[in-house]
């Protein structure tokens, strides 16, 4: 059942890196249906971020499917792939808003 | 060869606008999930075993809501096991889910980007805190996904209204749910997370007392 705090907390860690930079509305979850809803709102801008949550919602399934009891190091090799996959999102998201922050015209230009 | 079933609210008729279908697959041997959707429940036959054997809510779910439907023949699996072993696991489980519960909570307080993925926790943590305690506290199982309604001595602390908020936030996590957001009623359940907390607490106080555990 402690898996089940380890999904919790990996989702929460997506979510605050999409929410905290990428605006409204909220990502409110890591199931492809809610990537699809999130990225419906502007397909343009956020298509690439949903991609790359998207791989991380299947990498997640998988690490579920791993979590009945089977192989440990089958479980440990998609906790790694989930960390680096996260990670990935993380660097893609900051330079998303690395490069929106320079294209923004400051004021008094 | 394989056995379906639904369950949940299909079966109990607790139906409504954002009602899924629960669908569980009985199959032979482990590791067929990715032959099926993935919002299906798919268990091998050992599984369910198991979870029978050692009376989990979920066997005790199954074993007083699921109908099966594929095939049209027999009982099945789950009829031929009949009554799980007794549910002896509450208290464990509720003092687990109050852990999730205090962490979305925290979060919550802290100002958490991401509000109604937390509140949806607390819906889950709350429903299935009910149902695990029903047993002990109401004296029957409940897998009503409004149960902390049918605790009448330890009151739920929040509307019928705020607590469908709950449930429209976590349909919108796992279901991608559209809903327009609602800043009286969010902020109304900002200031009641503790006192839902509170009553999860009071309902694990209720069963360890139960059980002496």
């Amino acid at each position: 059942m402690h898996r089940f705090v380890e999904k919790v907390e990996l989702e929460r860690q997506a979510l605050r890196v999409v929410n905290s930079s990428l605006g409204s509305p909220q990502l409110h979850g890591l199931s492809e249906i809610a990537i699809f809803a999130w990225e419906a709102a502007d397909r343009s801008a956020r298509g690439a971020v949903a991609k790359k949550l998207l791989r991380l919602s299947a990498l997640m399934l998988s690490l579920c499917e791993r979590s009945g009891g089977r192989l440990e190091a089958e479980y440990a090799v998609a906790q790694d792939e989930v960390t680096a996959a996260l990670a990935e999102l993380s660097s893609f998201v900051a330079q998303l808003t690395e490069a929106a922050a320079q294209n923004t015209p400051r004021p008094g230009r | 060869m394989i056995e379906l079933y639904v369950f949940g609210s299909l079966t109990s008729g607790d139906v409504d606008l954002g009602s899924d279908a629960d669908i569980l697959v009985v199959t032979d041997s482990s590791d067929e999930q990715h032959n099926f959707p993935t919002t299906w429940s798919v268990y091998p036959q050992a599984r369910i075993r198991d979870l029978h054997a050692r009376g989990t809510l979920f066997a005790w779910h199954l074993f007083l809501d699921a109908v099966k439907v594929y095939p049209r023949t027999g009982i099945g699996l789950i009829g031929t096991l009949g009554e799980p072993a007794p549910y002896t696991q509450a208290a464990d489980e509720i003092a687990y889910l109050v852990t999730v519960g205090e962490r979305a909570v925290a979060e919550i307080a802290g100002g958490s980007p991401s509000l109604v993925y937390e509140t949806g926790l607390i819906y889950l943590v709350a429903r299935d805190i009910a149902m695990a305690g029903a047993p002990q506290l109401i004296g029957h199982f409940t897998f009503s996904r409004n149960a902390p309604f049918d605790y009448e001595e330890i009151l739920f602390p929040l509307t019928r209204e705020e607590y469908n908020y709950l449930m429209t936030c976590r349909r919108a996590a796992t279901r991608g749910f559209a809903f327009v957001r609602d800043s009286s009623t969010e902020m109304s359940l900002v200031a009641k997370a503790h006192d839902v907390l509170r009553w999860c607490v009071c309902i694990y106080g209720g069963v360890t007392q139960c059980t002496g555990s």
